[in-house]
């Protein structure tokens, strides 16, 4: 168990460098850096006090600690899937926008 | 009367060619949008006289019909035409297409490979599986647009000024074909239907794409996308 806390934080610790690099170059906005920051040192207490999940277990109404953190997980990552699509839709939609200007101002030139 | 014919085409370089010629030896302008197409399609469009629009990277059929569409209004057409690039629509039956328009009955026509027909009288040239896909088709335009047609998935269709003014495309692939009568509803535009032929010739049964425009999966990816549409405007 050591061990995987030992891992565990030392892959936080790489994330948190990171993440501090790319707001420092300002490749993400503050909301954004807060987010993940607050997300991560979560992570991190968790994994060093375990038992500080069951408070909330047992609040909430689940069983064990560890299961709440699977719950959570699972409600995030289907969130991020979900915000992923619509985002590429998005996208999809603005590049179709670009190409089709560029061909209509072609189009204007040529025929 | 201006008429013009839009035609979407993304690698069909064996078809176009004859394709173009047809509508505008029937006397309508012509519009081909190449959808950033690999082979020759958008020369040889051009050579046998059509005005080319080329999208500089493959988007979709969808995209390649709204660019048209557009393409088409610099032209100020009484009438808009689109139609297949493969062959499998005829030009000659664009005049029988629009007289719904021409006598202002209606202001979108839709070409039906199945109007009037059962299953058992259906063209011999459907093919029973393309029946029930469109069967299933038009069932789910039914149910999220409230229109009900015999053929939701129909590539020939004729639109009046009135609604190409009004009509607003946002699909990007197949599901483009339901997107048409969600915007007849949205903007209160009076559809009518007139008999067609499709033509399934050998060619356009034997596209190296048609895995990818009829599998299953493209079948689930345009509901999945004629569902965002639903509940996103």
């Amino acid at each position: 168990m050591i061990l995987f806390k030992i891992l565990f934080l030392f892959f936080v610790l790489l994330i948190l460098i990171r993440l501090g690099k790319r707001f420092k170059k300002r490749q993400i906005k503050i909301t954004n850096f807060l987010i993940w920051l607050f997300f991560w040192l979560i992570a991190g207490t968790i994994v060093i006090y375990p038992e500080s999940t069951s408070y909330l277990a047992r609040f909430l109404g689940v069983g064990r600690g560890a299961d709440v953190i699977i719950y959570f997980s699972l409600a995030i990552i289907f969130y991020f899937i979900f915000y992923f699509t619509i985002r590429l839709h998005v996208i999809d939609s603005k590049i179709a926008k670009i190409v089709r200007n560029i061909s209509l101002r072609e189009g204007k030139d040529e025929n | 009367m201006k008429i013009v014919v839009v035609i979407p085409a993304y690698n069909e370089e064996k078809v176009v060619g004859e394709v173009v010629h047809a509508a505008i030896k029937e006397g309508f302008s012509v519009i081909v949008v190449d959808d950033g197409s690999t082979d020759r399609t958008g020369e040889i469009a051009r050579e046998a006289g059509a005005k080319i629009y080329r999208h500089i990277i493959n988007l979709g059929l969808g995209a390649t019909l709204a660019t048209g569409l557009m393409a088409a209004r610099r032209y100020n057409p009484d009438i808009v035409v689109t139609m297949d690039a493969d062959g499998q629509h005829r030009a000659q039956d664009i005049p029988l297409l629009i007289k719904p328009l021409e006598n202002l009955r209606a202001d979108f026509v839709v070409g039906s490979r199945f109007l009037g027909k059962s299953f058992r009288k259906r063209d011999e040239s459907v093919p029973a599986i393309r029946w029930f896909y469109n069967l299933f088709g038009n069932l789910i335009t039914y149910f999220l647009f409230g229109v009900k047609t015999t053929d939701s998935q129909s590539g020939l269709r004729a639109l009046n000024s009135r609604a190409l003014e009004k009509i607003n495309i946002q699909s990007l692939e197949m599901e483009v074909s339901s997107e048409f009568f969600k915007e007849i509803k949205n903007n209160n535009l009076r559809l009518e239907e007139v008999p067609i032929k499709g033509i399934y010739t050998e060619y356009s049964m034997s596209k190296p794409d048609l895995g990818k425009t009829q599998n299953l999966l493209t079948g689930v990816k345009t509901l999945f996308n004629l569902f965002l549409h639903r509940f996103t405007k």
